[in-house]
């Protein structure tokens, strides 16, 4: 058994790809944003993206957790582990090495002796507050709605067992959001886009049905897709095929996995412990309001944000020369940028977008894009 | 004796000695340990010596298809059989941190034994140290090995790989790396993966003394085909072409890789080896090996191109499209999103 077929399904890809270069009009370009970090991945990796009809041009999405995020969660973690020996942090693996703006990290923090974990489960940080009252247990919690339940569930479990020494960082943000701002263009304001690759993991949560008054409104297909080649390759065809008879759907090619409620469970949790914060920084994108969440006040008791009196900054540096903003905003591609694959590496990473798996940079520098002829 | 190692295991007294007497001579019982003297006086070889170091620190100690001790025979074994050498004597380093289960101890010993008594590799000498407790994770184990090349006898050459040469592995890739991730408890991953852990040294001494032209041999431990790849093609500075279809892995090590995000080609492997071979040749190396224990799958995988600008290792995707293979950078996380 190779890679081959339990990963890419090739066989099925390249008709795929046949059918799609009949498919587009040789009179007119279309640009596709692949909003999801994982799909920009996949397109790369696999080669993908070098396959398509030369009209085609991807627009890489600001659908990376990591990389959106403003430096101040970082920093407030930095700033609370320093003043506060008796907290532990816990947060996932990719937020370990992001950058502040001074160059600060997690990991370095953690070398200077302060206490941070990184984690899968956010019941992991639960567990252990549970066998350690006299320790705070602060979850750094990021991500889209991918995300959020887990960090709920976790919530639900310190409540249930009145463990009042575990306190979330809420830093989830809000797809719809990002997605209106995407398209009341306060955000790639001089992009055209023609149509959405809508977000697989998202979707398993927030349902099918939630992009439709997006699609409607702003006249935008939407397909909802998976991860595989096959996948996203089947995705551009069914936009294309849309934007060609001037319709504006949400189709889900990722039906083995997407419905059109999504998970209910899920959602009552978050309408259950969430509201929206009036507005809210990203990287790249800016100030977009209603656009992150936050625990609601009954749930002050747990939030890191209230306990320890974390303060949310509007201001957003970055690193000289890096160009992440821009390449979050979709004007820039990551080889364009005088750091990329020199001063910025996955090792040493200037920005965010180097930062996470899921990051535009990181997808193109691990697929060695930088090395190869004409990108130099 | 207690069932737990302290700090005077480490101190060289009496309870040093018991230690030695009960765990390692009992295992390891040679006429160079018995000596029990400050070194050991070896025999004579008539040929080039080899000498490779390895040390142990993978967590969790026993994983499925193997153990902290496995590996650290078959590591260093591995070292010498790609550079050519038959595996001679052994050398153990021990740091353990007090309070240690002595039961522990002894089975990574007996897993270590046994293997020295299978393929006739002693060990020769060893050093104990225990540290306080909170200093150390558990036990670390180096691995000394010392190997040799019988005069006329080939040995690695990265500087004779030319254009043409074919790049051939000799099994499924990836499997040591995710049966030890999949033994963290915080991944919570359910599989039946069993590392790959083995000894080489058979396999290897018999493809040099039937294939005297391979140019070279590397075991892609940590960092993977990915890693070893990259470090013979900068050697040589020539580029490599691997095709992604070739490459022989499992489907539950795919798939785990495809839930997680992980890169196959980056995992760890701990019984594979990569030869670089010429071209006409090749099939008959793929031969040999698939009739040898761990060789069956062996399998081509790629090819050694001209020189270009970098050396640089492409790989050809299954739906034909191309990217390079980068060096391994850092520890691979699994995905959020």
């Amino acid at each position: 058994m190779s890679i081959n077929r339990v990963l890419n399904h090739s066989t099925a890809v390249l008709p795929i790809i046949e059918r799609l270069k009949k498919e587009v009009n040789i009179d007119r370009r279309y640009s596709i944003m692949e909003f999801c970090g994982g799909h920009t991945h996949s397109f790369v990796r696999s080669g993908l993206i070098d396959l398509l009809p030369a009209n085609i041009s991807l627009v890489h999405g600001p659908g990376c957790p990591v990389c959106v995020l403003p430096s101040h969660p970082v920093e407030n973690s930095i700033d609370l582990l320093q003043k506060h020996s008796d907290v532990i942090l816990y947060t996932y693996g990719d937020m370990m090495r992001v950058p502040t703006d001074d160059g600060d990290s997690l990991l370095h923090a953690r070398s200077r002796g302060a206490q941070v974990r990184s984690l899968y489960s956010p019941l992991e940080a639960v567990d252990y507050a549970a066998l350690h009252p006299e320790v705070k247990v602060v979850f750094l919690a990021i991500g889209f709605e991918t995300t959020i339940p887990p960090t709920l569930v976790a919530l639900q479990r310190a409540i249930d067992l009145q463990i009042g020494n575990f306190f979330v960082y809420c830093n989830h943000l809000d797809t719809a959001m990002a997605l209106r701002g995407i398209l009341e263009r306060e955000c790639y304001n001089d992009i055209e886009i023609d149509g959405f690759i809508g977000p697989g993991h998202v979707s398993l949560i927030t349902g099918a049905k939630f992009f439709e008054p997006f699609a409607l409104k702003y006249r935008k297909p939407i397909v909802i897709s998976g991860f595989t080649p096959y996948d996203l390759a089947l995705s551009l065809l069914m936009l294309v095929q849309q934007i060609n008879h001037d319709e504006a759907r949400v189709d889900v090619e990722y039906k083995r996995a997407v419905d059109g409620a999504g998970n209910v469970k899920a959602q009552t949790l978050m309408d259950r412990f969430l509201t929206r914060r009036d507005s809210f920084t990203w990287r790249g994108l800016g100030d977009m309001k209603h656009s992150a969440f936050k625990l609601k006040d009954e749930y002050a008791v747990y939030d890191a944000e209230v306990v320890f009196s974390l303060v949310n900054s509007k201001n957003i540096k970055s690193s000289k020369g890096c160009l992440c903003s821009q390449v979050l905003a979709g004007k820039s591609k990551p080889t364009s940028c005088s750091l990329f694959a020199g001063e910025c590496t996955p090792e040493n990473p200037q920005g965010v977008c180097m930062v996470s798996s899921e990051g535009a940079c990181s997808a193109y520098y691990l697929a060695g894009r930088h090395l190869r002829l004409g990108e130099l | 004796m207690e069932d737990r190692i302290n700090l005077n295991h480490g101190a060289g007294g009496r309870a040093f000695d018991d230690l030695f007497h009960e765990v390692f001579l009992p295992v390891f019982d040679n006429k160079y340990l018995r000596q029990m003297s400050d070194g050991s006086i070896l025999g004579q070889y008539d040929g080039k010596l080899v000498l490779t170091t390895d040390s142990f620190v993978v967590s969790p100690r026993i994983f499925p298809g193997g153990s902290l001790g496995k590996l650290a025979f078959c590591g260093t074994v591995n070292d010498l059989a790609v550079m050519g050498a038959k595996p001679l004597y052994l050398t153990l380093g021990l740091i353990i941190e007090e309070g240690f289960s002595l039961e522990e101890l002894r089975s990574h010993m007996q897993d270590i034994a046994d293997l020295c008594y299978l393929w006739d590799i002693p060990v020769v000498t060893g050093d104990t140290k225990v540290v306080e407790r909170g200093h150390g994770d558990g036990l670390f184990i180096n691995t000394t090995g010392l190997g040799g090349i019988a005069f006329g006898q080939p040995s690695p050459n990265v500087e004779k790989i030319a254009a043409g040469d074919k790049i051939i592995i000799n099994g499924c890739i990836g499997n040591h790396g995710i049966a030890v991730l999949s033994q963290r408890s915080d991944l919570n991953l359910k599989c039946q993966i069993e590392s790959d852990c083995a000894p080489l040294h058979m396999l290897a001494t018999s493809l040099w003394k039937s294939f005297p032209d391979i140019r070279c041999m590397r075991d892609p431990t940590r960092g993977g085909l990915a890693s070893v790849l990259n470090e013979i093609a900068s050697c040589c500075r020539m580029e490599f072409n691997i095709f992604e279809n070739l490459i022989p892995i499992e489907p539950a090590v795919a798939s785990v890789c495809e839930l997680m995000g992980f890169e196959p080609l980056q995992l760890a492997n701990e019984g594979k080896i990569v030869v670089i071979a010429p071209s006409e040749q090749a099939d008959d190396i793929v031969a040999s090996m698939k009739s040898q224990p761990y060789g069956e799958n062996s399998q081509i995988i790629g090819e050694v191109c001209q020189g270009g600008k970098f050396s640089m290792v492409r790989l050809t995707t299954c739906l034909g499209g191309e990217r390079i293979v980068p060096w391994p950078s850092g520890e691979q996380m699994p995905r959020i999103c």
